[in-house]
């Protein structure tokens, strides 16, 4: 009986130990990650905006786009933009709140032919962001992340860097989320005169995603902050 | 015939009811802007919520364009009542005031005094439209600027770019003009029948109002009949703003529209040619 709760206190010594130094290997990588954002206290740059929702009809467009810390974003352009509540910053945000969330490493990975540690973020508080997923290479790049949140569901955000690529910022980013089908009604629409919808028979779950291919990155620039409450 | 035509529009123009139309046009049209100027943002959140309950949408969304894109769609069942309004009298109106039997008693053929009718009513029309253009989408873009539109469906949304949008606004209110004639000759058709300016504006009022109930009825029984209403395709002024646009949809129901129109023109300028004008 002795020896079994031995092996058993052996066991859970060796799992705490285990789950201790994969925190502190994770805690490692997401600090290098941040330390390449780190300079960068604001940015702007051009952004080209292409769209793939269904139920959602609209042409690519450009803008530009502003930053600012801790989590002040915007987007300029001459036209209408959607953009997936889950915004491309939202993971440097996550990165630097090192009092919310715990890293843990899960594994490595392949992705965009680059090896990447997967760092699992874990909150330590009730946040709306229950569980966040990272594939860091070895630069500290986010090549991948997978965000879930109570209020907007799961999205996938991949990133693609090239030579130019300052700061761990990306070239082009490709979000992608579950949405459900639109439904309006047809008297708010006021689409008369169209066919009943007993024939419709789909789950109304669906996947859009937005590509955003960023050039011209300009960093630290001391963006006012009228820039991001002035209006459309 | 130029000389009965200048006759026709005087007369529709010495005719207080012939304003009606220009002035509920302003009228609405007015207090939608100034709604819009006032509380506009609220409302616009409330149609599209649909869609910020996933996204940030970012732009100019409360512009001229989408303005005069909602008071189209208001318009939608008023407009053909204030045509017929004028249309529906003006055989009737003369029939009742007993001078259409002197006015066949001049030296001009009855088809010349038919079309020259039918004319002075697509000039009328014409005139109707080319207000509400002016009012909703010259002034709409005065006060609230251009940009982007969003259309709205039952199953989504269109956005359309604003370099892309007043060529569609042209075609758009051409279709409107057809489809407002459609309205002036099934009501022109009804006025060669009647003695009285009252029953084709009631008659074609009711038309309109009863295929407009079941065009908005979501019962598939109906969807066998809303092909042969004409109020079914008076609306495809709306798939303009659509991408991508389906044109033979489009082709079509302006063929039926055409048709209904030659159909309603020919039974009416039959009849009157034929009838005994005993008033």
């Amino acid at each position: 009986m002795k020896n079994k709760y031995s092996c058993l206190l052996v066991l859970a010594g060796i799992l705490i130990g285990q789950l201790t130094l994969q925190a502190q290997d994770a805690k490692a990588i997401v600090r290098q990650t941040f330390k390449n954002f780190a300079p960068v206290l604001d940015y702007s740059c051009k952004a080209s905006f292409n769209f793939d929702i269904p139920g959602l009809n609209i042409d690519h467009i450009d803008g530009t786009i502003f930053y600012k810390r801790p989590n002040k974003f915007r987007v300029r352009s001459n036209g209408i933009i959607f953009l997936p509540k889950q915004n491309p910053n939202q993971i440097l945000n996550i990165i630097a709140d090192t009092l919310t969330f715990l890293p843990v490493w899960i594994g490595k990975q392949t992705v965009n032919n680059t090896s990447c540690d997967i760092i699992q973020l874990v909150p330590l508080k009730d946040v709306d962001i229950v569980a966040a997923k990272l594939y860091i290479d070895a630069k500290g790049y986010v090549q991948q992340a997978q965000i879930t949140s109570k209020e907007n569901g799961t999205a996938n955000v991949i990133n693609t860097f090239d030579a130019t690529s300052k700061y761990a910022m990306p070239a082009k980013s490709v979000i992608s989320f579950d949405m459900k089908k639109f439904k309006v009604p047809k008297m708010v629409a006021v689409d008369i005169n169209s066919k009943s919808s007993t024939v419709k028979k789909d789950t109304g779950k669906t996947t859009g995603s937005v590509s955003i291919v960023f050039s011209a990155y300009q960093f630290n620039q001391k963006i006012a902050d009228s820039v991001f409450t002035e209006k459309d | 015939m130029i000389k009965l035509i200048y006759a026709e529009l005087f007369k529709i123009a010495s005719k207080p009811r012939s304003y009606l139309g220009l002035l509920a046009i302003t009228v609405i049209v007015g207090l939608i802007h100034l709604a819009m100027l006032s509380d506009g943002k609220n409302y616009l959140d409330f149609i599209f919520s649909t869609f910020s309950q996933t996204f940030d949408i970012s732009g100019k969304i409360l512009n001229g364009n989408l303005i005069a894109f909602i008071i189209l769609q208001m318009l939608v069942v008023q407009m053909p009542l204030l045509v017929a309004f004028v249309t529906g009298d003006i055989i009737s109106g003369e029939s009742a005031g007993g001078t259409l039997r002197l006015l066949a008693g001049r030296p001009f053929s009855r088809t010349q005094i038919f079309f020259a009718k039918y004319i002075a009513s697509a000039v009328y029309t014409a005139v109707l439209i080319l207000w509400l253009g002016i009012l909703s989408l010259v002034v709409g873009r005065l006060l609230f600027g251009d940009g982007d539109m969003m259309v709205l469906k039952s199953d989504g949304l269109t956005v359309i770019r604003a370099h892309d949008i007043l060529w569609r606004y042209g075609i758009a209110f051409l279709i409107a003009f057809l489809s407002l004639m459609l309205i002036a000759s099934y009501s022109f058709c009804i006025s060669a029948f009647a003695d009285n300016s009252i029953t084709p504006i009631v008659i074609c009022m009711a038309t309109i109002i009863i295929f407009t109930i079941i065009g908005t009825l979501e019962i598939p029984f109906f969807d066998y009949v809303k092909p042969f209403l004409f109020t079914t395709h008076m609306i495809v002024w709306r798939n303009i703003f659509y991408q991508p646009i389906d044109w033979s949809e489009i082709t079509v129901s302006m063929a039926i529209m055409v048709a209904y129109i030659v159909g309603f023109t020919g039974v009416a300028w039959y009849h009157f040619k034929t009838k005994d004008i005993l008033s």
